[in-house]
């Protein structure tokens, strides 16, 4: 057990420098390559040469700086779509938890409802509803990704509920939003923390899924869902521009990959030997 | 037992209520009338067409029959009342994107193709995870188990649209060995089979190597080994079927996951299921035509996971003792 423990820790400590490096490519790709969006239309379908080294697509953009801006966005998204999905589970669970009763029972109801749907086809309908674009994105994502974090708070704040320091507290004269934001919410933070770590990857995969499907962002703008898409379509029919797809699927097999990696030894490191 | 049930009935009645609860009103946000052309109409044909499809019926509630005592025109002869009696006949309302289609029409000739390929999807995923993760359990930390864990690690960094289009360029293009689209022949199955199955056989054979594992440190495997059993033995016999549980358990997020991955695969395969109309109706804004395939996966979804539910209580009996 103690070497397949090592072996996942040297696998994370890999991913990590991997991860390291995207997160830089993508936070520096405004200044590296800073035009994705321009077009030279006599430079179209370019293979990869000196100039370009991902090649160009139909409309003759390098593909390089568009894939770079595809994953800067598609990170963005993934971070800040978990990071807004875990803070509403966060604020239901511990509501659900910490008052009982009714409200328990009306907020937890509704998470067994959407948890019985199909979460894509949710997020589906509301891109539908709200139209494409970033921010609709992120709403979408969030609106229907808190249920599991609601369900873990919520539990985690009942275990807590009963212990000594909340009835300390209480008998002190705190009231209910003191109790929840100055004494549960810092024993929820452990907890909620690695759960949001664990639900960037999905968040990610979903991002790219959606902009695949073309119900994510809107061109021209790229993440590396769009890119795909773009790639795909723009393909002949003997398949001869591979460049088109490769540097988007690469770099999306490993951000996922790496983010998953990590993932696993985190979750291996909770569970212990 | 039977509380446990009955509960879980509630949810699924009450999930698909609220389902077609949003669906209603979804329908009547969305811009635009059934009956908006470009050319005018006469009012009194705009009065005939909206008497003739009860849209001069109040949306909830007959307040003036409520006040004369008559419930059943007050709630079910309204918009909402006659739209949850056609969804109970099975009526989804008409495409507003294939003219003269209705929803239903159009699902019940792509369901047989979604559920062939998502049952064959879940054939690849149950093979590969019981094969690869007993494999791996029984090589521990050979070369075997090694390679298994790698390739699960690999199929599960690649989104499953992602493994669709590669194995559609490798074995449909460049190799040229299957067809990349259409359908009506089982070869066209295969591609979009795999590309279903795959992600999820990493995650099952994940499951299925911990709990082999698990279950192979117990004092009772040893017993079976004392007794002279050998090594397949032992495996099949003692420690598969408690090492099935986790995988019954993940049965419920594996419909789903099969459900949500088939829209991507029927995408990138260009198969007529229901996943291409969902795509193609969101793209359009065709709401009946979406909100009819959402109530569609919610419903099988339920169904699913009830049946799954059922196999968990089957094959461990320590949960039939529960309330």
């Amino acid at each position: 057990m103690a070497a397949g423990r090592r072996l996942k820790g040297r696998a994370a400590a890999g991913a990590g420098y991997a991860l390291a490096v995207l997160a830089l490519l993508a936070a520096l790709a405004g200044w590296l390559v800073p035009e994705p969006d321009r077009q030279a239309l006599e430079q179209s379908l370019v293979p990869p040469c000196l100039a370009h080294p991902a090649g160009t697509d139909l409309m003759g953009r390098d593909l390089l700086a568009r894939t770079l801006h595809g994953l800067r966005l598609s990170l963005l998204i993934g971070l800040l779509a978990s990071a807004l999905a875990v803070a509403i589970g966060l604020v239901v669970g511990m509501l659900a938890g910490y008052a009982g009763g009714w409200l328990d029972a009306l907020l937890m109801r509704t998470v067994d409802v959407l948890y019985g749907l199909p979460y894509i086809a949710l997020v589906v309908v509301l891109m539908m509803v709200l139209g494409r674009g970033v921010a609709n994105l992120l709403v979408a994502l969030a609106a229907v990704g808190w249920l599991t974090t609601a369900r873990i708070v919520r539990a985690e704040v009942r275990r807590l509920r009963a212990r000594e320091f909340v009835e300390a507290a209480r008998v002190l004269g705190a009231g209910p939003l003191r109790v929840l934001a100055r004494h549960l919410a810092p024993n929820l933070l452990g907890i909620v923390l690695v759960y949001a770590a664990l639900s960037v990857p999905a968040a990610i995969r979903q991002e790219a899924l959606l902009s695949f499907l073309g119900l994510g962002v809107e061109p021209p703008q790229a993440s590396l869902g769009s890119l795909l898409r773009e790639g795909l379509g723009a393909l002949s029919v003997l398949g001869a521009e591979w460049w088109l797809l490769a540097a988007p699927a690469g770099v999306l097999i490993a951000l996922v990959g790496a983010l998953n990696a990590l993932a696993d030894w985190a979750s291996a490191r909770r569970t212990g030997p | 037992m039977i509380a446990l049930v009955v509960r879980r009935l509630g949810v699924l009645v009450l999930t698909l209520l609220v389902t077609a609860a949003l669906s209603f009103a979804l329908l009547h946000a969305a811009p635009g009338g059934p009956f908006d052309r470009e050319r005018s109409v006469p009012p009194e044909v705009e009065a005939a067409l909206a008497r003739h499809y009860g849209l001069d019926r109040p949306v909830l509630l007959d307040l003036e029959a409520l006040g004369r005592g008559e419930l059943g025109r007050a709630f079910a002869d309204t918009q909402l009342g006659r739209w949850l009696g056609g969804l109970l006949r099975g009526e989804l309302g008409p495409s507003l994107q294939h003219r003269g289609l209705a929803v239903e029409q159009l699902l019940a000739a792509g369901l047989p193709v979604s559920a062939a390929v998502g049952l064959l999807g879940l054939e690849v995923a149950l093979v590969l995870g019981l094969g690869g993760g007993l494999l791996a359990a029984a090589r521990h930390g050979r070369m075997a188990d090694r390679l298994v864990r790698a390739a699960a690690s690999a199929a599960l960094a690649v989104p499953p649209f992602l493994l669709a289009v590669a194995l559609a360029l490798i074995f449909g293009l460049g190799l040229g060995w299957l067809p990349v689209a259409g359908w009506g022949q089982p070869r066209h199955l295969v591609l979009p089979a795999l590309a279903l199955g795959i992600p999820y056989g990493a995650v099952i054979a994940r499951l299925v190597r911990s709990a082999v594992l698990e279950v192979l440190a117990e004092p009772f495997v040893r017993t079976a080994r004392a007794k002279g059993l050998g090594g397949t033995a032992v495996l099949l016999r003692h420690a598969l079927r408690p090492a099935l549980v986790p995988v019954v358990q993940y049965l419920g997020p594996l419909a789903a996951g099969l459900v949500t991955g088939s829209v991507a695969v029927e995408t990138v395969f260009n198969l007529p299921g229901v996943g291409i109309h969902f795509v193609a109706g969101a793209l359009n804004r065709d709401y009946p035509l979406v909100m009819g395939t959402v109530l569609l996966y919610a419903g099988s979804l339920l169904v699913l996971n009830a049946l799954a539910d059922l196999v968990a209580l089957w094959l461990d009996p320590r949960g039939r003792q529960h309330g």
